[in-house]
């Protein structure tokens, strides 16, 4: 859908740069990029640069930047562009499905997004660049770019160590400075959903998806959150901000 | 920035944190920090990222350290000026969002899990 997009905003001088956030870098990320035959630059990211360098907290997001290289919206949910009207009702699955996905799907189908906004903003910037109302000044920029105090900051640091320790095959401990960064940047969800995601889970295509404690073994769980546990306390509802213009 | 000696190229540290030593300081898009001294051609990791006001954490047993990076303004960003990224793609090929300019460009953020 991106792809889409991209293609035909592309002749006006608009490029995508697609970044998959992925300690496990191209082993997590080949299948879906091969998929989607990007024409784009699609990189990876294993050490989630996007995060300290840009702000990045949760996925999808985005943050666009003009012709000079400044950044004229900092990093924001950046849902899909719609392609059908959403149906909000939980997805019907099949019978023998876990009550965990269950769950989480449930909880998915709950997540809002501005998308008809979003996608109006970023086509009104193509056209009109820095005479959109879309493109914010630098200090506007700036004051809407994550908050970020030294506890935040040290936070990257301990991610960024976690994700080099998990690399050299050293999980237990990469699991110590997740668990820091978790507690000291507790708004960033790609930092839990990342870790988490590292965990086992039930072998075949939902393994990365279950991020949670395993039914039959809760007490192995090694982080004191989970996907299905932190949406819900959240609501999924809160789990994207609006659309700010 | 990770690093597995107790000092690395100057130029790495510039390239890997973002931030650029002028004789004014360690400067990033028009924020600058001030320093003592201008590095030589060599850093102590620990040493400039301290006196920078960047985390530090060491990590004794595998010999890593890592600078997180500053929060300056209480706000991840400094600047408005983008950072330069140099990512791979899938055949290890890095790319250079600096050679995007002229373009409008959304930096798009995803993940498989």
């Amino acid at each position: 859908m991106w792809q889409a997009l991209r293609d035909e905003l592309h002749p006006q001088g608009f490029e995508l740069v697609t970044v998959g956030l992925d300690t496990l870098g191209a082993a997590g990320c080949r299948t879906f990029m091969e998929a989607a035959q990007p024409t784009h630059p699609a990189l990876l990211d294993q050490y989630h640069v996007l995060a300290r360098s840009l702000g990045v907290i949760n996925i999808p997001s985005a943050v666009w930047i003009d012709e000079s290289g400044t950044i004229v919206r900092p990093a924001e949910a950046a849902p899909s562009p719609r392609q059908r009207p959403r149906d909000s009702a939980p997805p019907q699955l099949p019978p023998g499905t876990p009550e965990r996905v269950v769950g989480m799907m449930t909880e998915a189908a709950k997540i809002s997004s501005d998308s008809e906004a979003y996608h109006e903003a970023l086509r009104d910037w193509i056209n009109n660049g820095k005479d959109s109302r879309f493109a914010l000044t630098p200090e506007q920029v700036i004051a809407r770019s994550r908050p970020r105090d030294d506890n935040v900051a040290l936070g990257h640091a301990h991610f960024e160590l976690a994700s080099a320790l998990e690399l050299e095959g050293h999980h237990a401990d990469a699991i110590t400075h997740f668990r820091r960064a978790h507690e000291l940047v507790p708004d960033s969800w790609t930092f839990r959903r990342q870790a988490w995601s590292l965990e086992p889970g039930p072998e075949g295509p939902l393994a990365r998806f279950w991020q949670g404690p395993a039914a039959d073994n809760p007490e192995a769980w090694p982080y004191e959150g989970d996907w299905l546990n932190d949406i819900k306390e959240v609501g999924a509802e809160n789990y994207n901000d609006p659309f700010q213009p | 920035m990770l690093a597995k000696t107790p000092t690395v190229a100057t130029g790495d540290f510039e390239r890997e944190t973002g931030w650029e030593f002028k004789p004014e300081g360690a400067c990033k898009g028009d924020v600058c920090i001030a320093l003592a001294e201008k590095p030589g051609e060599r850093v102590s990791v620990v040493e400039i990222a301290t006196a920078m006001g960047l985390p530090v954490v060491v990590d004794d047993k595998h010999g890593f350290i890592a600078v997180g990076p500053e929060a300056l303004g209480n706000r991840a960003l400094t600047t408005a000026q983008a950072p330069e990224l140099d990512l791979p793609d899938l055949n290890g090929n890095v790319f250079k969002l600096s050679s995007l300019r002229g373009q409008k460009v959304v930096v798009y953020a995803w993940a498989p899990y």
